[in-house]
């Protein structure tokens, strides 16, 4: 409860820019990003020259030193990507940008992600390049897919259902469902719909694994002072970590455990910071590139355990408005669109604020957690002005 | 996309090219730390558990479990697609202190299942292993 990070900054604006499916961008990825900057300074009601900090995570290309031109940025003072292709930077950039503040190296930081296929071609590709060695080059291993489908496998080996992958995805596209802005929301995905679809890398199929879309997301964050005079509903950062425990950290099959996406300690530092534990939040957003991960990261963060996952991650749980725990309630990755996580940031603040499609009534507690299965993950944690 | 050219290049400095090198020559061998005797895989410059950047690969016989799999159905790999679905396996080798290391399945996949016993061949380079010798699997007991 002693973390100077705790409950001292705040995200005061979110913003995205249109969102396409992938290819279907006629802008690049700088222009949809400095798009959604400026979207969520509207949204913040600051002027985007105000910005002086920009994170992001996942071999962004969109540093702050590119944006600033179009910002109008006065004095760049912070400017960090956290390190590695994998979403699991998504929540440390967060960290990395409430450490900027608390430490006074910046007053108003930008967290952003843009992507978008003329600029950086298939995002799958984009985000392993470099990180898959010749040992999974040369076995026909080249894309998250296979790695997540190799870790999936083995968390159905140890005693988790195929139930619970069903229902990360149908809790995903119910809540798309609902949101007019989500690519999946026409999608009536029963079981047997699930089932039939066709296999991707065994045992994922096609409705366990995310989209991928051009477009970009930002949000705000400033100390706790500046959110209280900006706006009535900050979402504070309660804590945020980002690492790899022991023996993950790299990409390698001798990870231990395997099914594991790789949360452990990133969660008890997490829940350590906050004081708060996995039985007080109110709803997830869980990167869920593929569903097996987010199962694992959901194990990780110690809402259930391997033996427990099977009655944990049901379809009618993982719902809002009234399940155990709502997760990807604005569709998530699977079935609103995937810019590498970004846009469950900004839904995870709307959660704070009361204003998502499928708010849960009364969110004082949203989790975003960024890469499962990635060799750095990373978790947020966010609060309204009553959990600090 | 790599090519054969590429991978010969990042062959060369990586912490695996004694690996590479030892399969052309139709060898199996695993990195065990010089001074504290920890398998380490995958290769790294230092061991970690004693920091050593000492090795000895060792010869290790190609005999495993099957750790986990993926039957992949997907064309993500452009020089796999005529290949397409292939089985990857993650394979435990229980006489290099339970590594796990990749390899593709050949041959007959009745009685495909985490915990099966393999046997690992050295197929020869192709283009579909960018011009490199690649460890295979064979069920031991295939069809059993």
């Amino acid at each position: 409860m002693s973390s100077p990070l705790r409950g001292a900054t705040a995200v005061v604006g979110v913003g995205t820019s249109s969102v396409y499916r992938r290819g279907g961008s006629p802008e690049g990825e700088l222009t949809l990003t400095v798009r959604a900057v400026m979207a969520a300074c509207a949204d913040a009601g600051i002027h985007p020259r105000d910005i002086d900090g920009f994170t992001s995570y996942g071999g962004d290309r969109n540093a702050g030193q590119r944006l600033m031109g179009s910002l109008g940025t006065r004095d760049l003072r912070w400017s960090s990507s956290v390190w590695d292709g994998g979403g699991g930077g998504l929540a440390g950039a967060i960290g990395s940008a409430a450490a900027a503040i608390v430490a006074g190296q910046a007053d108003v930081v930008a967290v952003v992600r843009g992507v978008a296929e003329r600029s950086g071609g298939r995002l799958r590709d984009d985000v392993s390049r470099g990180h898959f060695d010749l040992q999974y080059q040369v076995n026909g291993v080249e894309a998250p897919a296979q790695i997540c489908a190799l870790r999936t496998q083995r968390l159905l080996h140890e005693g988790v259902p195929e139930s619970a992958l069903y229902a990360v995805a149908a809790a995903s596209y119910h809540h798309a469902s609902r949101n007019p802005r989500a690519f999946g929301r026409d999608t009536d995905l029963d079981h047997e719909t699930y089932l039939s679809s066709r296999w991707v890398s065994e045992p994922l199929r096609l409705f366990d694994c995310s989209r991928e879309n051009d477009g970009a997301a930002a949000i705000i964050v400033v100390s706790a002072q500046q959110a209280a005079e900006l706006t009535h509903r900050p979402a504070y950062v309660l804590a945020a970590q980002q690492g790899a425990d022991a023996g993950f950290g790299e990409l390698g099959e001798s990870v231990e455990p395997y099914w594991s996406a790789g949360f452990a300690s990133v969660a008890r530092r997490l829940w350590n910071e906050s004081g708060y534990g996995p039985n007080d939040v109110d709803v997830a957003e869980v990167y869920t590139n593929f569903t097996g991960p987010a199962v694992a990261a959901l194990i990780d963060h110690g809402f259930c355990t391997l033996e427990t996952a099977g009655n944990f991650c049901t379809t009618e749980n993982l719902t809002a408005p009234h399940g155990r725990l709502p997760i990807n309630t604005s569709g998530g990755d699977l079935a609103e669109g995937f810019l590498h996580g970004a846009l469950s940031m900004v839904e995870a603040v709307r959660q704070i604020r009361g204003d998502s499609y499928n708010q849960v009534p009364g969110a004082g507690l949203a989790l975003l957690t960024g890469g499962p299965a990635g060799p750095l993950v990373s978790s947020v944690l966010f609060g309204s002005e009553s959990t600090l | 996309m790599l090519d054969t050219d590429e991978a010969e290049h990042l062959l060369r400095g990586a912490p695996d090219a004694p690996f590479w090198e030892a399969l052309a020559k139709d060898e199996l061998r695993v990195p065990r730390c010089a001074a504290c005797a920890g398998w380490v895989w995958p290769a790294r410059p230092a061991c970690p558990t004693c920091t050593s950047t000492t090795f000895d690969w060792t010869e290790v016989t190609p005999e495993g479990t099957v750790y986990s799999w993926t039957r992949v159905w997907y064309p993500f790999v452009a020089v796999r697609v005529d290949e397409l679905p292939y089985v990857v396996l993650v394979v435990e080798l229980p006489h290099a202190g339970r590594v796990r290391i990749l390899g593709t399945l050949h041959g007959d996949e009745a009685g495909l299942a985490i915990g099966a016993p393999v046997n690992g061949i050295v197929a020869a380079p192709s283009a579909a292993t960018y011009g490199l010798p690649a460890l295979q699997w064979l069920l031991a007991e295939a069809g059993g």
